[in-house]
């Protein structure tokens, strides 16, 4: 078969699996079956229980269940409140100032958590009654929420950037040393787009009234209950950036000091372990199933020549180098439409990394543009992890329009950042360069 | 009909029950983790078993995991055209693609059973200081293909009803 065909029937027959709605793990991998047994004859079937079996023994992705644990049980010690409460007497009185406080504590929750939709879900359930309740605009509230909880897998501990250092082989520490400043410029884009429409058009975010707002007193107050969360995201990311210990080590620390926090809010209960552990379990397999099914997905369609197709289609294009850049950056952009962040890694990794690499560009800063790119993935119709989340949570007043109109401005915004990273590569890579 | 429904609930319960208990491993993996740390980087004298027996139960608890998050619908899948269906439409088009599903899980518990066995009549073990034998931890990727395929069928089975009577089988 030739290498067009054979990736015309991967690509086609995997497509056509999922728009019928089989969950990613079974299209991967029966089509991977279906072809090595066509290509290679039966024999070369034993490579599935093989190369599942290896990528079950990867002490790199046990990181994974631990950092779920770590951001169920912070979530369950009532972090999400004590922190939307801080925020609310500082910045309450401010035009705009919950929606751009929601923001700062979407970045402060996504150090906390490492995937997307746990702090989509929380701060929909604990900000967006809250803004809607003090007259902000149903869109600008949705958006700032949905955008801001994207910001869960781009600011370290992020699973999506443990599974693809493990595939792409980049340093995970260096990804994360990436994902700091990246995730910075994302809020600080987002913040400023709020405040300068709520300069534009006080009526979509009003300040609190002055007989509403904090004194300097309960203010201070406020800060006291995010003391120990804080410094428990300092050390294990701290940890793992300086090179001191290994992810995994770092997530189980994290996962148990989670729980200390837990027990000093007296929130460490039977039902919050073990409900946690069942979502952990369950987040864990979602992610992990697909790695195995994709480990030999992947085998087959580097073997068939895939990797040699795109690298000829993308090279074609006008713009030399960046013209390949540019080309996967869309390449990205359109799946994200259509499929979740790591179906997507799984599919384009194998093809993309490489071809960068023998391009000369820093494999680093690559991956941290992916997870960018990735962003906006969570946001954009038809498929949109957060778009979901928050049609799960909003309430009734808010319609699917108004979640899907809301995430335009920050989708542009996060467009905006993207090529500013690209622009200026150095945003990324200079703290990991640094550091490491 | 009767006993269809035994067989869905029965793997349901298999599901739920293993998954539950399976989902407290990641108390046990916690616990070493932590301990190892404060071995390695406190005492600096890690033992020789720690690593080894958290990368087998990690092991050990995704595989076994997997019936139980399909069970609870959390393989992630893509809803652009599905989303839309009725409930039954929805069935029609899960009866089209379950094949797909059975034949992974089957391919995928043939040949880790073969290795796992092999891996018991030879008692391999993994050539480390620690040494331990390889077959418990490779047991437990064909007992986990084997609860993915029980619960992939017993949703098969619940989208053929569906499709065929337009009424919902054991809920």
């Amino acid at each position: 078969m030739s290498p067009e065909l054979a990736s015309l029937f991967l690509f086609g027959g995997f497509i056509l699996l999922i728009a019928l709605g089989l969950p990613l793990v079974f299209a991967l991998g029966s089509v991977a079956i279906i072809g090595t047994y066509f290509l290679w004859g039966p024999q070369a079937l034993a490579m599935v229980g093989l190369r599942t079996f290896s990528a079950a023994n990867s002490f790199v992705l046990i990181a994974v269940p631990l950092f779920i644990f770590m951001g169920c049980m912070l979530e369950r010690s009532g972090i999400a409140t004590d922190l939307y409460d801080m925020m609310y007497k500082w910045m309450g009185g401010v035009r705009g100032g919950l929606a751009a406080g929601t923001v700062l504590i979407c970045g402060i929750f996504a150090a906390m958590v490492g995937v997307s939709g746990a702090s989509t879900v929380t701060m929909g359930l604990v900000a967006l009654p809250s803004m809607l309740a003090r007259g902000y605009d149903r869109r600008l509230s949705v958006g700032c929420i949905a955008a801001g909880g994207a910001l869960g897998v781009l600011i370290p501990p992020s699973v999506l950037m443990i599974v693809l250092g493990l595939y792409a082989n980049v340093s995970i520490g260096a990804l994360f040393l990436g994902g700091i400043p990246a995730g910075v410029l994302l809020m600080v884009l987002f913040i400023a787009y709020i405040t300068v429409a709520a300069t534009l058009r006080p009526e979509l975010a009003p300040a609190l009234p002055r007989g509403e707002r904090a004194a300097w007193r309960e203010r201070l107050v406020a800060l006291k209950a995010v003391v120990l969360p804080i410094a428990l995201i300092v050390l294990v990311i701290g940890s793992i950036v300086s090179g001191a210990a290994t992810p995994t080590e770092a997530a189980g620390v994290g996962a148990f000091g989670a729980m200390v926090c837990a027990a000093v809010q007296r929130r460490l209960t039977v039902t919050a372990v073990t409900e946690s552990a069942r979502i952990t379990l369950r987040l864990s397999c979602m992610v992990i199933w697909i790695v195995f099914a994709a480990s030999i997905f992947t085998a087959l369609y580097t073997a068939v020549g895939a990797q040699a197709m795109v690298r000829n289609a993308l090279t074609a294009l006008p713009g030399g180098r960046w013209g390949v850049i540019i080309g996967m950056q869309a390449i990205w952009f359109l799946l994200g439409c259509l499929l979740d962040p790591i179906g997507i890694m799984i599919i384009t990794v194998p093809l993309f990394f490489p071809l960068a690499r023998s391009l000369g560009f820093d494999p680093v800063w690559f991956g941290v543009l992916f997870v960018v790119n990735m962003e906006m993935a969570y946001l954009t119709p038809p498929f949109g992890f957060n778009l979901f989340y928050m049609r799960g949570v909003a309430p009734p007043s808010v319609s699917m329009a108004d979640i899907y109109r809301g995430v335009i401005p920050f989708v542009a915004m996060q467009a905006l950042g993207l090529a500013l990273m690209m622009v200026f590569p150095g945003i990324i890579t200079a703290l990991p360069r640094a550091v490491l | 009909m009767s006993a269809l429904r035994g067989f869905v609930r029965a793997v349901d319960w298999v599901n739920e029950r293993f998954g539950r208990l399976v989902a407290l491993l990641v108390l046990v993996l916690v616990g070493l983790v932590v301990m190892e740390v404060v071995l390695r980087y406190v005492f600096a004298a890690p033992t020789v078993w720690g690593t080894e027996l958290i990368t087998f139960l990690f092991a050990g608890m995704i595989m076994l995991g997997g019936g139980y998050t399909l069970l609870h619908r959390d393989h992630v899948n893509v809803d652009i055209l599905h989303g839309r269906l009725s409930p039954r439409g929805r069935a029609i088009a899960d009866c089209l693609t379950a094949g797909f599903a059975l034949l992974y899980c089957g391919v995928l518990f043939h040949y880790t059973a073969s290795v796992a066995l092999e891996a018991l009549a030879t008692g391999r073990t993994t050539g480390t200081d620690w040494n331990p034998p390889l077959f418990p931890v490779m047991l437990s990727l064909p007992v986990g293909a084997a609860l993915l395929f029980l619960q992939a069928l017993a949703k098969l089975v619940r989208d053929l009803h569906l499709a065929l009577t337009g009424r919902v089988l054991a809920p």
